[in-house]
């Protein structure tokens, strides 16, 4: 092994290194931790994120199991499969901090993956589509309030669950970059390595 | 199947209310009007929130596939038991759902609170509600006290004695619930 090639070897190495230990990229002084966790019977992550006042579950959702919470609430076949064709996880926001009410807009959210960025489907992107005039109005009502809302504030001690759902084909790779308002400065971090679930692995 | 049915349980599980914001309430000032409620329970009865004026009235907006939602119902309960001999009134608001899917959840969550049913969810839209569940917390003047998004312990002491504070500046002559 020749000197530069050892050099370069190193330098990887050292970068390797550095990323490992910093944390996701933020910026307003936003630090955070984001830990992963896989569930060992149903092989599905769940990604936790915790900043100073902000926490983020995103929970893998699989299209079978997108498939039949709304085909139990009176989705047919059709739309069932359009909304399980994305890719879907459950997502706990929470304002553990007690200083400020936090301010979320989905639609400031970006995904980066392989075929560039994107950002989440929120739910009156979905009523704008027109694209639920057939369903019953229980599958209407379900949807609407079953997805995480497009826009929410947050006062300490607030949380929410719902779905979000992301214009990924399934098992795609991707970095989330989240951004919220609070105290009326924008902050944001990214989330890096995030994957949808993955239909196929059994 | 046993993965999906895996996974739906370690959602279920995941996701409780932990420490942070349990007993958290926020106080809403100054003090909107209630907007008005006006709906059916399981048997038809016909429930007013102008019927409650002079009580401390919680209002949860609630389904029975959100499992905030279900965590919390218990607390409900237990603060109806608590504080409703002291003239509080507890009134669950399902979003969208029918009363035979109601009636049998409630065979796993019994509560003896009236749950209401808004059908087509046109009540919750003229509450300022963006996600469930949603409680507020109505003064006996009818307006809008505290309001908690995202599942609580309602009968944690906190929530208790900010609830009670509240029972406390009821007119004297207002009586006790039954």
């Amino acid at each position: 092994m020749g000197p530069s090639l050892r050099d370069t070897m190193i330098a990887i190495l050292a970068l390797a290194v550095l990323a490992l230990a910093t944390p996701p990229a933020a910026s307003r002084g936003e630090t955070g931790a984001l830990e992963a966790h896989t569930d060992a019977t149903s092989d599905l992550t769940t990604w936790t994120w915790r900043g100073e006042d902000l926490s983020l579950e995103l929970a893998q959702l699989l299209p079978d199991q997108t498939r039949a919470f709304f085909q139990a609430r009176g989705f047919g076949t059709e739309h069932a499969e359009r909304i399980a064709g994305h890719c879907v996880f459950q997502a706990v926001l929470r304002n553990h901090g007690q200083r400020a009410a936090i301010e979320v807009d989905l639609h400031d959210w970006r995904s980066h993956g392989p075929e560039g960025k994107s950002r989440p489907r929120p739910d009156r992107d979905w009523q704008a589509t027109g694209s639920q005039e057939e369903l019953p109005e229980a599958a209407r009502i379900a949807f609407r309030w079953a997805l995480f809302p497009g826009e929410h504030r947050f006062e300490p001690g607030d949380w929410l669950m719902g779905m979000v759902l992301f214009d990924h084909p399934p098992d795609t790779p991707f970095d989330l970059t989240l951004r919220w308002r609070m105290a009326g400065e924008v902050r944001q971090a990214r989330l890096p390595g995030l994957r949808c679930a993955d239909d196929q692995r059994e | 199947m046993y993965r999906i049915a895996a996974g739906f349980l370690l959602l279920a599980i995941s996701t409780g209310t932990g420490a942070a914001g349990a007993d958290t309430l926020t106080a809403i000032e100054p003090r909107p009007d209630a907007p008005p409620l006006e709906l059916e329970d399981l048997d038809g009865r016909e429930h007013a929130l102008d019927d409650y004026h002079g009580q401390v009235v919680v209002v949860n907006f609630w389904a029975t596939w959100c499992p905030p939602c279900r965590e919390e119902l218990p607390s409900l309960q237990r603060l109806r038991e608590v504080l409703g001999p002291d003239g509080l009134v507890v009134l669950g608001v399902n979003v969208g759902e029918d009363a035979d899917r109601i009636f049998f959840f409630t065979a796993d969550y019994p509560v003896d609170f009236p749950l209401l049913m808004d059908r087509d969810a046109t009540a919750i839209d003229t509450w300022p509600v963006r996600g469930i569940p949603t409680t507020f917390v109505i003064d006996p003047e009818g307006r809008i006290a505290y309001r908690a998004i995202g599942a609580r312990e309602f009968d944690h002491p906190d929530i208790l004695e900010r609830l009670r504070g509240l029972q406390r500046s009821l007119p004297r002559d207002t009586p006790a619930a039954e």
